[in-house]
């Protein structure tokens, strides 16, 4: 297979097509031809890195982890509007820097967007390598706060884990971190 | 009251909801002393009010193109909102307008200075 061949893969073809197809709201003979003309076009130019996806979803933890989000995100989003608009002095925070357990590149990336949304924190940083997470806590004053902003984002974290990676039970072992410390030194 | 009627009444209620979730965060991004602060009024309560949006007018208008493309829109701000204040605050952060880290937790070793 040739090398634009690989890159324009019918899936691709396919997402791309529809998402054209619905931005331009009707199906006619013209959207479907012209969205697959332009989504050869996009992934002929835009080449997406090639990322190697060993994810194994399963069905129960997935639901709990989506049902558990959009609840994270209602009860985030009044919690920041009450801040917001409630008197007294504007509300401050704090950075912070936490390590992740896991380290599949993809599942961190999730689990970073993921934490963005649900109460109390933004991301600002994330080294894949040393699997840290720099986010900034809204609200968080004292350290007790601190470590509960964690426990928060380690149980965001092992609930992606858990519903997509092959092996939850071992990045969740807390002895893995230590063992590979002695491994660095 | 049909159907159509309680959908209708439901799209309103949505609509309403989702405007003063976006009234609240614009109010946020003038009342928040800082930049990350300012990140967290620009996220949450922003997504909350679009996807409200788009649930409302998704209910009044019920057709199945047009529910595609909200939802396409709904997808689209998941993705992107998270990852555009990621974007600013790392900017932010690496320029120095904000302070470094004044909390670390978990990080039980420093890898050796190469």
């Amino acid at each position: 297979m040739t090398a634009a061949g690989r890159r324009v893969s019918l899936p691709g073809v396919l997402w791309l097509t529809l998402v054209w197809v619905l931005l331009w709201g009707s199906f006619s003979p013209l959207t479907i031809v012209g969205g697959l003309v332009v989504a050869v076009l996009i992934l002929l130019a835009f080449p997406l890195p090639r990322v190697t996806i060993a994810l194994r979803p399963r069905p129960w933890p997935l639901a709990v982890l989506v049902l558990r989000f959009l609840l994270d995100v209602v009860v985030s989003s009044f919690h920041v509007a009450w801040l917001a608009v409630r008197p007294g002095p504007p509300v401050r925070g704090v950075v912070l820097d936490i390590e992740l357990a896991g380290d599949d590149e993809l599942l961190q990336t999730m689990t970073a967007e993921m934490v963005a949304l649900v109460p109390g924190t933004v991301v600002i940083d994330l080294d894949p390598g040393e699997r840290l997470l720099t986010l900034h806590a809204l609200g968080v004053t004292t350290p007790r706060q601190a470590q509960q902003v964690r426990w928060r984002v380690l149980g965001q974290e092992a609930r992606v884990l858990r519903a997509l990676h092959p092996d939850p039970a071992g990045q969740l072992d807390p002895r893995r971190g230590r063992d590979e410390g002695t491994v660095d030194e | 009251m049909s159907w159509t009627d309680v959908a209708d009444l439901l799209g309103l209620v949505c609509l309403f909801l989702g405007a003063l979730l976006c009234l609240a965060a614009s109010i946020g991004l003038l009342r928040f002393p800082d930049l990350l602060t300012r990140m967290h009024a620009g996220t949450k309560p922003q997504v909350l009010g679009v996807l409200l949006v788009i649930l409302g007018v998704g209910l009044r208008t019920r057709s199945g193109l047009d529910v595609g493309m909200l939802l396409l829109i709904a997808l689209f701000q998941l993705l992107t909102i998270p990852a555009g204040a990621h974007m600013v605050g790392r900017a932010g952060f690496r320029t120095g307008q904000v302070a470094p880290a004044d909390i670390h937790l978990g990080r039980r070793h420093r890898r050796p200075e190469a």
